[in-house]
């Protein structure tokens, strides 16, 4: 299985710095989740471990080779992306929408289909295979490009932000969803603001969540979600948090203003 | 199966029409109307392609080669061309043809730079594209009122977008170019299936996509440039085509594109015999049948978009 090695990068664009300094080794067995307050450098870094956003300094290591040498198939084979804001420009059928994320496997059109019905089964959303992806709701769009990045089939699922325009419910279902993934070996990246996805992952994965923090650019955090951080998340938020017990994981929620 | 019988039904009325005219004989039959319809044919299978792969590329229905500038670079290359070289004889065309690819692909590849800009948005290009069309056109119009009488009147003539002086020898030149034209758009089938996921996350699927960009705008713009070396810029085909193969077909880009080319043969011919048959003694070029139904479409698309953001 593929392990990312972030080695002392930084990222500039036109001139400003992103983020700098960063050294991660991340491994598929355990679960991370990057949390740091808006603009943080959160979702750069996500775009960055999958070449999208080539570092300034530094270099991105899927085992033993950098990102930039690895081709176009084989990084689509290591990584599949949740995107925060995705690009839905057209009336395509959620089918032939998804054909693209097969687009690594030369097989014929009926292969990728039966693949694709496969996985929006799996995201429990069959029912939609043949609706215009422009008329759909935020959170069945959502629930849709996830059955996407399965089909992808890649060792690594990057998450950015997968809990919007979710419901509380349906996000605790996605979660499922993907503990289950990572259970048969899909390596979790989870870019996230819901502090109260880390209870449920753990227990819904089995295995202690990695919390990494990033805060202007800098990882300030890097603990196992096993034990209370809120002393943590408050420096990094800058505001006061505390944590409660629910079903023996930490949750954490804002302090009264 | 249903575009495959539209197609065809309208390609054969469009061969048929000339067998059924009372002056029906072998010469104006074999070496006027045949060659009239190959060419039509030919024409309006690539620039119906080409219009679904630009609307593909730059993901909007407005973008197609007569809205991004694309037919007006390359007939300011052809024009230029053909005030330097003679039009009408054969020597002259292939280096008229390789002068309107070269404008085209020029045009082509400033306005891909500019929407690839980071904050890039549809309307960047398609303003970028009127900036040349109007540039191009005002170029055009300065070179033809230089040019002596004769030259301006077979210039104007061809401008308007026509198949009139159409013989084997330009349906000979036009065949191998559109016919690589089209394999290389329809082989982009499967990539830019995976496009419609939007370019980055295209990008992650594993579709190159700087080769995607420059395969399917170089070979759209080979195509174009000797379609409008020969025909003169026949506008709004690329979006009319598109658009009605969308309303048979749907968007999946293994039928779109396809569609696109058939539709478009068999759209071009039939307007290439509406205009010869509307009204009687008097030829309307192509071009003026097009844009006289491409300009209303071009309105009520906007309409459309302009009503459901």
């Amino acid at each position: 299985m593929a392990s990312i090695h972030v080695d002392q990068c930084d990222l500039e664009i036109h001139g400003r710095s992103i983020y700098a300094d960063v050294s991660l080794r991340l491994t598929p067995s355990q679960p991370t989740v990057v949390i740091g307050p808006s603009g943080a450098g959160k979702t750069s870094l996500l775009r960055s471990i999958m070449g999208l956003a080539p570092v300034t300094r530094g270099r991105i290591m899927v085992n033993d080779t950098t990102i930039e040498s690895l081709s176009a198939a084989d990084r689509a084979a290591t990584f599949a992306w949740l995107p925060q804001q995705p690009s839905v420009l057209h009336g395509m059928t959620v089918v032939d929408y998804l054909l693209g994320a097969r687009y690594r496997f030369r097989e014929p059109r009926s292969a990728s289909r039966n693949r694709i019905m496969e996985s929006l089964a799996l995201c429990d959303v069959s029912a939609l295979a043949t609706r215009s992806v422009r008329n759909l709701s935020g959170g069945e769009l959502q629930r849709v490009l996830l059955a996407g990045c399965f089909a992808q089939e890649s060792q690594w699922l990057l998450l950015d932000e997968p809990a919007n325009h979710l419901d509380p419910g349906l996000a605790r279902s996605l979660m499922a969803m993907v503990a289950d993934r990572h259970r048969s070996g899909l390596g979790l990246l989870v870019v996230t603001h819901h502090l109260d996805m880390l209870g449920p992952l753990q227990r819904m994965t089995g295995v202690p969540v990695r919390v990494i923090g990033i805060r202007s650019g800098q990882v300030e955090l890097d603990s196992c979600g096993d034990r209370d951080l809120a002393t943590e998340l408050s420096a990094l938020y800058d505001f006061p948090m505390r944590s409660i017990m629910v079903d023996d994981y930490f949750h954490y929620v804002p302090e009264h203003a | 199966m249903r575009w495959v019988v539209l197609s065809i039904g309208l390609t054969v009325i469009a061969v048929a029409a000339p067998l059924v005219g009372p002056a029906a004989d072998a010469f104006v039959l074999w070496q006027l109307r045949v060659p009239r319809v190959l060419m039509a044919m030919l024409v309006g299978c690539v620039l119906g392609l080409a219009g679904a792969v630009y609307q593909c590329l730059f993901e909007n229905p407005l973008a197609t080669p007569s809205t991004v500038g694309t037919t007006g670079g390359a007939a300011l290359g052809a024009m230029v061309a053909s005030l330097i070289f003679p039009l009408d004889t054969f020597g002259g065309m292939p280096v008229i043809v390789l002068a309107a690819f070269l404008g085209a692909a020029a045009v082509t590849a400033l306005i891909a730079v500019i929407a690839a800009r980071p904050r890039a948005q549809i309307s960047d290009v398609l303003l970028a594209g009127i900036a040349i069309s109007l540039g191009s056109s005002a170029i055009a119009m300065g070179l033809k009122a230089s040019a002596d009488m004769a030259a301006t009147m077979r210039v104007v003539q061809w401008s308007l977008g026509n198949l009139s002086q159409v013989g084997y020898d330009r349906v000979l030149l036009l065949a191998p170019i559109a016919s690589i034209a089209v394999v290389l758009m329809l082989g982009l089938a499967r990539p830019l299936e995976a496009l419609a996921l939007g370019y980055e996350r295209a990008a992650t699927v594993g579709v190159r996509v700087h080769r995607l960009r420059a395969l399917g705008l170089g070979s759209g713009s080979l195509g174009l440039g000797a379609c409008v070396a020969l025909c003169g810029p026949i506008a709004f085909v690329g979006l009319i085509v598109p658009h009605m193969a969308r309303g048979v077909v749907g968007e999946a880009r293994h039928r779109l594109l396809p569609a696109s080319a058939m539709i478009g043969a068999g759209f071009l011919t039939l307007a290439d015999t509406l205009g010869r048959h509307l009204i009687d003694f008097r030829e309307i070029p192509v071009g003026v049948i097009t844009a006289a139904t491409g300009a209303p479409l071009l309105v009520f698309i906007i309409w459309r978009q302009a009503s459901n953001r």
